[in-house]
């Protein structure tokens, strides 16, 4: 039997690692990503629509992620609103954390600074807009604010976005048989984006997908069905490279404070009259 | 000899009969044997694995190199990896096992490519298995019911990301002065770096282990 003592031992080093002040209850007992993925797709909640662009043979658009808006930095994304007018984006996806703590205060802040940019956006959500501090936000402010964090858009009939929601460092059930079916429908290209990336480097690290075998199923799945890029937030840094066949991006950061590595960024995507080609812009650190 | 239902929602739902043997080279040196084959996913050999265990019973420990080659043949991915860890015995019933992985994976076939060691994806880490036996004499020829706990990401040649946290139950019921009857219930944590956790990892085993 277990003493009380290393019971107490076990309950502390549960707080440790996973309170750091936040909602205990949240982070064991969270909605579970099937019954997130269920929500997003069930078409009860809000889900964005394909944009009507001026010109869908040639627009841009930025991708960024990890924004963590807190009470004290608000109002963040004034550099990047210049970057939408001197590089004339026509939209942005952001991939997850758009809060540190995902309370109703903090997602009411992200949206009126998001929308404040002045071009639409898709979002998706991360870790930190799930689990919070406080008893109310979480899934189910992200849905009233946001609306689904799982679905698909095509822009301009050439580049389909499929986000994800992965922001409990899993895919599910639900997810998987959904990308696969979204997938089996060609798209000249395809851009699967979602908070967590599929890699981080070659050192020991925990900021990506933590099943090797989620990993290895949706990077089959991304290559059988030729996606462009996958494209993942969470960590602070920007890293470039392949995973199999598959273009994979680790977006860059907005975060205020500090980097994991490198500076903070986004990636400029441009389609052009049938090409679709890609640039880091370096933000500084 | 394990009987192995393997099941992570949505990921993989596979049959696993696997193999694992230890085979004594000496006084100071054992030969661990690894093997597996699939049935319902990606059905075929899945695993191969051998390790050399040098034995260091002064201070209670055993240091380990070992090499696996595991495939995933309905996703056409394969991954070679290698591992060394110090595996210390402090008490009878409580060992604790830590060291290096690494591993490669390459995502281009089945065929002869598949025992390449590719860097561009691939990764070290952290390895680690805690076993206490909490039931039971530690001498399993005295008690006939034991019962372990482990906590790990790397367990009879299975190897998971350091911050994928399985966890095990294996009661065990002597048979025979040799033959004991295992059972394995795993469950895992996922989501560690977003402190959001997450369950739906499950295995559940039936194990037949034999003392030559």
């Amino acid at each position: 039997m277990i003493s009380r003592r290393s019971s107490a031992a076990l309950l502390l080093v549960f707080c440790l690692f996973f309170g750091c002040g936040k909602n205990l209850a949240q982070v064991f007992f969270h909605v579970s990503v099937d019954q997130r993925a269920k929500e997003s797709l069930s078409g009860t909640i809000r889900v964005p629509t394909p944009l009507s662009l001026s010109d869908p043979s040639s627009f841009r658009f930025a991708v960024f992620g990890d924004v963590q808006i807190r009470a004290e930095n608000k109002n963040m994304l004034t550099t990047f609103k210049n970057e939408v007018t001197d590089r004339n984006i026509d939209f942005f996806v952001v991939l997850g954390d758009l809060t540190e703590d995902g309370n109703n205060q903090e997602l009411a802040d992200i949206k009126s600074d998001l929308d404040q940019v002045g071009v639409p956006y898709y979002a998706t959500i991360g870790n930190h807009d799930l689990f919070q501090a406080n008893p109310s936000g979480g899934w189910e402010s992200w849905k009233s604010t946001f609306g689904a964090a799982t679905y698909s858009v095509t822009l301009g009939n050439a580049v389909r976005l499929i986000l994800l929601d992965t922001s409990s460092g899993n895919i599910g059930a639900t997810q998987f048989k959904w990308l696969e079916n979204q997938l089996k429908t060609q798209a000249p290209f395809t851009l699967v984006g979602s908070h967590y990336p599929v890699n981080d480097g070659s050192g020991p690290s925990i900021w990506r997908l933590e099943s090797v075998e989620e990993r290895y199923k949706l990077t089959s799945l991304l290559d059988r069905y030729g996606v462009y890029a996958y494209l993942g937030g969470h960590v602070h840094g920007y890293r470039e490279g392949r995973v199999g066949n598959i273009l994979h991006l680790t977006i860059g950061s907005m975060y205020p404070y500090a980097l994991d590595f490198g500076t903070r960024g986004y990636v400029l995507f441009q389609y052009e009259r049938g090409n679709l080609t890609w640039e880091r812009i370096d933000l500084g650190a | 000899m394990w009987l192995l239902s393997h099941q992570e929602s949505g990921v993989i739902s596979s049959l696993l009969l696997n193999y694992f043997g230890r085979f004594d080279l000496g006084e100071r040196l054992n030969l661990l044997v690894g093997g597996s084959a699939g049935f319902i996913e990606n059905v075929g050999p899945t695993l191969l694995g051998l390790s050399t265990e040098l034995k260091v019973d002064e201070i209670r420990s055993h240091f380990v190199l070992g090499v696996q080659h595991e495939r995933w043949s309905g996703w056409g991915i394969t991954e070679n990896r290698a591992e060394s860890y110090w595996d210390f015995r402090p008490l009878p019933s409580l060992s604790l096992a830590v060291g290096y992985s690494y591993r490669a994976p390459q995502y281009r076939g089945l065929g002869i490519q598949s025992l390449s060691w590719p860097t561009a994806t691939a990764e070290w880490g952290a390895l680690y298995r805690l076993e206490w036996k909490f039931l039971g004499h530690s001498d399993s020829q005295v008690a006939r019911l034991s019962a372990s706990f482990l906590v790990w990401n790397y367990d009879r040649m299975r190897l998971a990301t350091s911050d994928n946290i399985h966890f095990s139950i294996i009661p065990s019921y002597r048979l025979s002065q040799s033959g004991s009857l295992q059972v394995m219930l795993m469950t895992a944590v996922k989501g560690f770096s977003g402190a959001v956790v997450s369950w739906d990892q499950l295995d559940l085993g039936l194990g037949w282990k034999y003392d030559f």
